[in-house]
């Protein structure tokens, strides 16, 4: 029999509306995996389990007289720690935000438990989401190995079965690159689809929060829990929320996907990852998607556009803390704030202009193009040992790993359109590899589509690390 | 060209992100006082890395300065929906 934690969010959902399973037991069992293997992974920052077991009854109830919520009703989840829950801490990793205890709960937070969700944990975050430090969070595919980040905690947690979906930001790829890590799905959704009030900045124009799940499916549910419109964030946008999952079994004959290869597949991407994302377009193609080669040169400035406008928009929101609590910040961080201040605000509004000009080229090829999807790697590495992080790669000098692995996702949070991660097998050393699509403005559910197509064919979704347990 | 360019230095100095270009050095002794001028507190053992973390990123803007902007508007209060 499947262990309850390995269900998929769908699947635990359709037992607990059928009362063939209680929340409480979906709680226990998540609580017994956290204690299994939270000492080698560290994926959790705090565990909540006494709230949990009493949102878990109370679910119970509800649903036994008849109160069902919907998909998320009972499902045991996690939060990323930069994402605020009254009256318990929120320290970003960090302790320059060391007792910091919110009054109010985040808007995802509130849309989740609206929704019927069981919190049951907070997870680890780089500290304030920059990815500059390193977290304790271990990956379960490779231990010595980079977790992904900066949701790393939020990646791992789903991985390994101590959370059946978490949620994560996204501000140059920090969903996608810990879903890719760590071998599951992660949508970072179109800008101002999903709120982030009640969220820890980073920078403020580049910032998405989306989910972290095993499957498209779950995915989906997710994202349909935590869409709209929330006048409280002033980069949300009032768009319609349609059925996210309604979609899914509508195959995808007649959709087109463009492949821009001088980019997305530049000599930095290994053959092993090439040969993956070349037979997820083969299978695509074999459903009846329309493949176009396309070529858009403005990917080049994505980095340096990114970085110019993170910095600066991350140190901005610093600027006080950072000058009353300086010693309090990991050295790296620290010094990637101190270097933001001094971006001169002419290079800040240039790299603006440089993004508005990437987000008009990218509409224009879409529309010339009538593409419904990009696809790239997510990553053109899988993870590496964190000693070789940042140094040079042995078959590709030019670039560190962690340079490396930002080179897909910086572009769509600059153009704002959602990106979704998906795997689609190992690569020859073993370790998680993904695709990554990206799609026109608030068509997440064209994503969701094309994604299920392919995840039906391969079940990469069925994926699963080796085991860790604690000793 | 790049691979005998790119040492372990340089990696660390662009902190993993900025492209390995050559970044024109800032001395140290100007990010101490433009750090004095913000009211930042830098310690002297953090003032070369610093001033190799803004070398980079400077350098890296350079790339931005040959792209045609005329008539593009800074993207300052944002909207991803492509047509309104």
């Amino acid at each position: 029999m499947t262990p309850l934690t390995d269900l998929s969010i769908a699947a635990a959902g359709e037992l607990l509306q059928k009362c063939q399973v209680t929340s409480l037991e979906l709680v226990e069992a998540t609580l017994s995996r956290i204690d299994a293997t939270e000492p080698v992974v560290h994926a959790y920052i705090q565990v909540l389990s006494e709230r949990a077991r009493r949102t878990a009854a109370n679910a119970d109830r509800e649903i036994a007289q008849g109160r069902w919520r919907g998909p998320m009703h009972g499902i045991p989840i996690a939060i990323k720690d930069i994402c605020y829950m009254r009256d318990l801490p929120n320290e970003a990793g960090s302790r320059a935000m060391a007792g910091f205890v919110p009054g109010y709960d985040a808007t995802v937070v509130r849309r989740l438990e609206d929704a019927g969700a069981v919190i049951v944990g907070k997870t680890v975050t780089h500290e304030f989401a920059y990815g500059v430090n390193t977290p304790p969070t271990r990956t379960p595919w490779c231990l010595e190995c980079y977790p992904g980040g900066s949701s790393a905690g939020s990646g791992v947690s789903v991985a390994i079965g101590s959370a059946f979906g978490a949620i994560g930001t996204d501000t140059g790829g920090s969903i996608r690159i810990p879903a890719a890590v760590n071998g599951i799905v992660g949508l970072k959704p179109t800008y101002g689809r999903v709120s982030r009030y009640g969220v820890v900045p980073l920078g403020t124009s580049l910032d998405h929060v989306g989910p972290l799940t095993r499957t498209v499916e779950d995915n989906a549910i997710m994202l349909q829990a935590i869409a709209g419109y929330d006048a409280a964030d002033g980069g949300s946008i009032d768009e319609p929320v349609i059925d996210y999952r309604s979609g899914l079994e509508n195959g995808v004959h007649g959709l087109t996907i463009g492949v821009e290869r001088r980019y997305f597949l530049y000599e930095g991407v290994p053959a092993d990852i090439r040969a993956a994302v070349e037979r997820v377009i083969e299978t695509l193609l074999a459903l009846g998607v329309g493949i176009v080669e396309v070529e858009l040169p403005e990917l080049d400035w994505s980095p340096e556009t990114l970085m110019t406008i993170m910095g600066a928009e991350a140190s901005a929101f610093h600027r006080k803390r950072l000058r009353e609590r300086a010693a309090d910040y990991d050295p790296a961080t620290r010094r990637s704030l101190q270097m933001g201040e001094f971006i001169p605000a002419t290079h800040y509004l240039m790299a603006q202009r440089a993004r508005a000009l990437l987000k008009n080229r990218m509409a224009n090829l879409f529309n010339a193009h009538r593409l419904d999807a990009l696809i790239s790697p997510t990553s053109p590495l899988t993870t590496v040992p964190l000693v070789e992080l940042n140094t040079p790669r042995a078959d590709y000098p030019a670039e560190s790993p962690m340079l490396s692995m930002i080179h897909h996702t910086f572009s769509a949070n600059l153009t704002g359109q959602p990106a979704l991660s998906v795997p689609c097998g190992l690569a020859d050393n073993g370790l998680p590899v993904s695709f990554q699509l990206l799609g026109r403005p608030f068509e997440e559910a064209t994503l969701f589509r094309l994604a299920h197509a392919y995840e039906r064919e391969h079940h990469c979704s069925t994926l699963r690390p080796p085991e860790v347990m604690a000793r | 060209m790049q691979e005998a360019e790119c040492t372990e230095e340089k990696v660390s100095r662009a902190m993993g992100y900025v492209k390995f270009s050559d970044a024109a050095a800032i001395d140290p002794a100007v990010i101490e006082t433009l750090a004095v001028l913000l009211g930042l507190a830098v310690p002297a053992e953090e003032t070369l890395p610093l001033a190799d973390a803004v070398s980079g990123q400077i350098a890296s803007v350079q790339s931005l300065e040959n792209l045609d902007l005329t008539d593009i508007m800074p993207a300052l209060e944002f909207d991803p929906r492509w047509e309104l």
